[in-house]
């Protein structure tokens, strides 16, 4: 059906989604105070804008588009999103490192790691706070943050569907839980230059930092972790999203749609899960880390919006060189075609979306006419570069800018508010992320998207 | 009030820091700043071309100043210092301004201007605090901060001072300062 209503749409569907991405990537850096009171009205705004003329003009095909989007991603990416916040709000690093270039790497490196498992969200809130406890005594700081957001914030998600909302959403397409453990290569292709990089930057402002006998002389309090219980969750989370892509319970039908039980059912756990983790997780925790529903308010509200806008955007893709963007899909020829692009947009705009335009124009380019769960199947079996490409483009290029994905903005609000004064947006891109992050990704496209 | 002078000396950057530094050890002269290191506002070009190549600031105290004349004459010839000009200074005086959402780094800006180096004053400042309740707490897509500290304002001062409260000034981040600016005698 998507096929068929994406033949009939003219391109013009595709400026409320447009638009919606746009909002989100310029509001804050030009008018942030308006943004951050009246998100939900620009939000509604584009929402209608589409949701009014779109179901006038197809009203049923439209009404089980609109239906379909909500029931089968927008309200399980938000779930799993909120599970994962919430159980990662739920660990607290305790103690103190003492912010020398060898720690500094190690605590970057577990990031990474753990940004696969916990979020890139999750890691960045549970890792930040520690990270800037370490290094505020040092008179240079903003390139470890700036470094902490390239590797936990981005790079460190590439492993798993849970690492990045990207590969989530390609997880609810149908994308193998385990298939994006694939792209290891590639991820330890950007993280150890990285690593390396960024040692021999901190190694080099620390020898010029002149230590205080106090400073030198001040031992490091031993790092522990409190909320042990919420790295249970963390791995029944994981349990419950590996089983629920590999079981079939069957279908039932719910308002004319064909739903997989295996869906409600992980959602349904994931709820529990979270809620589990509330129930166990003493409020001091929550005090420390800074906990609220902030985020996922504005989630919530946001990917509303994107998720019901991208609709046009989707179906358009589907349709191949038959629909509208049959131009966006002849650009995209070569999987280096769609790390770049992919790449590109997710600099600018949420990777999320972008992750999942690429993906339907891959389908659309390569897989046409197929249904849905066929034409996946082929693209990760005989076409898998070209996922693998928007996968690495999508959640690698997401650090190029403050902007590109969510997480980067938050790490960058909590280290200001503690005294660390970060790149402008300009500062971020040419001093730190052409020079540092562009480099890398020619290298990736070399050896892996030739 | 204690006066400065000014010497403006021919010579390399590197040969005149490393001479007049080893001579300041060993002297006991009080202390002297070289006027690039120190940010003051130098006409770079206009200087090269007037006094034939390249010349470095150094404002010594007028009691110094004997001293730090009598070291760069019995420098070894291959180094040809020259003093150029000597003109007395007195007063200096910067612009500053900072924008800062950390309620750490304002602690740190009161307290450094309320308690500048003795005889630095501040004038024309205009500090501005605000705090936002409904900003508080962590945000991923709408970034706002839920405190903020502003102002901009003038040191003015003798010149040591003055040179000592820019340096501290720049020591905390989430400030800018221009260049330190003299007035003559």
């Amino acid at each position: 059906m998507y096929h068929e209503l994406g033949t009939m749409l003219s391109a013009w569907w595709t400026l409320p989604f447009a638009g919606m991405l746009l909002s989100i990537a310029l509001f804050p850096l030009f008018a942030p105070r308006f943004w951050h009171h009246h998100y939900p009205k620009v939000t509604l705004f584009w929402a209608v804008a589409l949701v009014v003329p779109f179901l006038f003009l197809y009203r049923g095909q439209a009404g089980h588009h609109l239906l379909e989007v909500v029931v089968e991603e927008y309200i399980p990416f938000l779930i799993i999103l909120w599970a994962l916040y919430t159980v990662a709000s739920g660990i607290l690093v305790t103690g103190s490192l003492r912010g020398t270039p060898g720690q500094n790497v190690i605590l970057l490196a577990v990031g990474t790691i753990a940004a696969s498992w916990i979020g890139t969200t999750g890691a960045s809130i549970v890792l930040i706070r520690p990270l800037i406890r370490a290094i505020s005594w040092r008179r240079h700081r903003a390139h470890t943050i700036v470094f902490f957001i390239f590797l936990v914030s981005n790079a460190g998600g590439l492993l798993t569907p849970i690492g990045d909302p990207p590969l989530f959403l390609g997880f609810l397409q149908g994308v193998p839980f385990f298939w994006t453990l694939h792209l290891f290569p590639v991820q330890l292709i950007v993280a150890l230059p990285l690593l390396g990089i960024y040692y021999a930057l901190d190694r080099r402002y620390y020898r010029r930092e002149e230590r205080s006998a106090d400073t030198n002389a001040m031992p490091s309090r031993p790092v522990g972790i409190v909320g042990w219980q919420n790295l249970l969750c963390l791995a029944a989370i994981v349990a419950v999203v590996v089983v629920s892509g590999v079981l079939n319970l069957g279908t039932v039908r719910l308002f004319g749609l064909e739903c997989a039980v295996t869906g409600f059912a992980r959602d349904g756990a994931l709820a529990l899960i979270g809620l589990a983790s509330l129930r166990m997780t003493p409020a001091s925790i929550h005090r420390e880390n800074q906990f609220s529903w902030g985020p996922i308010k504005e989630v919530a509200i946001l990917f509303a919006g994107i998720f019901v806008t991208m609709m046009p955007a989707i179906a358009i893709l589907r349709a191949g060189e038959e629909g509208a963007l049959h131009s966006v899909i002849e650009l995209a020829r070569a999987p280096r075609h769609y790390f770049w692009l992919a790449g590109g947009l997710s600099s600018f705009l949420d990777n999320a979306p972008t992750y999942l335009t690429f993906f339907n124009t891959a389908l659309g380019a390569l897989e046409p006419g197929k249904a849905e769960a066929a034409a996946v199947h082929d693209l990760i079996t005989t076409h898998a570069h070209y996922l693998q490409a928007i996968s690495c483009g999508a959640v690698f290029m997401g650090a190029n800018t403050y902007i590109g994905n969510a997480p980067n903005f938050m790490v960058k609000s909590i280290a200001e508010e503690a005294g660390i004064e970060m790149p402008s947006f300009f500062g971020y891109l040419f001093k730190y992320a052409v020079p540092v992050l562009i480099p890398l990704f020619l290298l990736v496209t070399l050896i892996f998207f030739r | 009030m204690a006066r400065y002078v000014e010497l403006v000396v021919h010579g390399g950057d590197r040969d005149l820091k490393g001479y007049l530094g080893g001579y300041l050890t060993a002297s006991g002269t009080t202390r002297l700043v070289f006027a690039d290191d120190a940010g003051f506002h130098i006409q770079h070009l206009r200087e090269r071309i007037r006094h034939h190549g390249q010349v470095q600031h150094v404002i010594v105290q007028e009691a110094d100043v004997a001293r730090v004349r009598a070291a760069l004459a019995a420098a070894e010839p291959g180094f040809r210092f020259e003093i150029k000009e000597e003109r007395p200074l007195e007063t200096a005086h910067f612009a500053f301004e900072f924008e800062t959402p950390s309620r750490k780094v304002a602690g740190q800006l009161k307290a450094l201007l309320s308690n500048l180096p003795a005889g630095a004053r501040v004038e024309h400042y205009a500090p501005e605090e605000k705090s936002t309740r409904d900003a508080e707490g962590t945000e991923l897509y709408t970034p706002e901060h839920d405190y903020s500290f502003k102002g901009r304002g003038e040191v003015l001062g003798p010149v040591f001072p003055v040179v000592d409260a820019r340096a501290a000034i720049l020591a905390i981040d989430f400030t800018r300062c221009d260049e330190i600016l003299v007035d003559g005698v």
